[in-house]
């Protein structure tokens, strides 16, 4: 998301930076009216995606030591030849997953919609 | 041809005009270019847009460059903007060395440079700073809003406005923090032919209103009659002013009139351009 972030900012359009730079705008109030809304459509995304991956992380980190989830529940289920309680949890994790990627995707069209962006 | 317009369609030689002319009326000089140089480096090795540059604008002047695409005269502008470095020479504006952009003098993009993300109220209060006080600022950015024509879209983003429409925002939000000096970067080329007119007009309404100076960059040799006071017609690249043309035309100006075809007829021949298709 930091890298992402920066890439976003290096390619801010010239007239922007130019603008703000013509009305003396520099710093914190730089950073806030201008570089943050500028790059928010990258800075979503990169957030969506961070947060799928967060979503994949957690349930992997459910197989290791711990004896609850998702996650758990596939290996549990595994071990005791349980599969259709297998298939069940990995329905489960693609279907939140899913929810998940859906919700993001809503509040980052919401979030453009009102900044001006004409993502539709 | 009348007598005085004789004396300033004399030509004088290139090497005349290399010098700053020497200013004829009063006015207190506002901006002086100076034998500036600047080169840009590309992969394919040093490439020199401006060679030896000079130019004066008087205070409440309105003044035209005017030279063929890629001559570089977007480039000067921004020099002169401080958005840019020069490589030799000197820029001053009030007698002081310009070294970084300033409130006092604001640029007009060619596509609007207003922030999608803010309302109209916002885009043009944007310049103000978010220290002013709210009736202060609501005050100042309603006069603006009025003056460009956009009453009942304070609160509408830029997206949801045409093309002239954002200009006008463009206009409004640099007119809102007075400046002297606007900057103007073919600042209609954007623009449909009807709205292009109707901005034309708006501007020299404005200009004469308020009294800034105006420094305009176009390539349309209509447009520079139409507004300038005076027009620097630029070289090819690396550019020079090759001439400075007086435009002694009263406003409002009909380019159908005999005297402005003919000042447009010198100019395009001092361009070395062919008009007939």
């Amino acid at each position: 998301m930091i890298i992402s972030t920066a890439a976003a900012v290096g390619t801010i359009d010239l007239k922007y930076r130019r603008s703000a730079m013509n009305f003396g705008i520099r710093g914190l109030d730089l950073a806030r009216s201008v570089l943050l809304p500028a790059t928010l459509p990258q800075v979503l995304t990169a957030l969506r995606v961070a947060v799928g991956i967060a979503w994949l992380v957690v349930v992997a980190a459910e197989m290791l030591g711990v004896e609850a989830g998702l996650g758990y529940l596939v290996l549990d289920a595994r071990n005791g030849l349980h599969w259709d309680r297998v298939e069940a949890a990995m329905i489960m994790i693609g279907v939140i997953g899913l929810l998940i990627d859906l919700g993001m995707r809503r509040l980052e069209r919401r979030m453009l919609e009102r900044r001006g962006f004409a993502a539709r | 041809m009348t007598p005085n317009l004789g004396d300033v369609f004399a030509v004088p030689s290139p090497r005349d005009s290399a010098k700053p002319k020497k200013l004829m009326d009063s006015g207190k000089i506002k901006i002086v270019v100076r034998d500036v140089h600047k080169s840009f480096k590309t992969k394919k090795g040093i490439v020199g847009v401006l060679d030896g540059v000079n130019l004066e604008v008087r205070e409440k002047e309105f003044v035209a460059i005017v030279g063929p695409s890629g001559c570089g005269k977007s480039t000067l502008l921004n020099c002169i903007a401080a958005f840019e470095p020069i490589d030799s020479g000197a820029i001053e504006i009030d007698r002081e060395r310009v070294v970084r952009a300033s409130k006092k003098r604001v640029f007009v993009f060619q596509e609007p440079g207003i922030f999608p993300w803010y309302s109209v109220w916002d885009n043009i209060g944007f310049g103000l700073g978010r220290r002013m006080p709210f009736e202060q600022k609501n005050e100042i950015v309603m006069k603006y809003i009025e003056l460009v024509g956009l009453t009942g879209f304070e609160r509408a983003l830029p997206n949801e406005l045409s093309g002239g429409m954002k200009q006008r925002v463009e206009f409004a939000r640099a007119l809102a923090v007075d400046p002297d000096v606007l900057f103007l970067d073919e600042p209609f080329g954007a623009l449909d032919a009807f709205t292009r007119l109707e901005m034309r007009r708006e501007i020299v309404r404005i200009w004469k209103a308020t009294g800034k100076t105006c420094l305009l960059v176009t390539h349309d040799v209509e447009e520079a009659c139409e507004l300038a006071d005076r027009i620097h017609v630029m070289s090819k690249r690396p550019a020079t002013i090759k001439e400075v043309v007086d435009n002694p035309i009263a406003r409002p100006r009909d380019p159908d009139s005999a005297e402005f075809r003919e000042l447009k007829e010198h100019i395009f021949a001092t361009l070395g351009v062919e008009r007939r298709v």
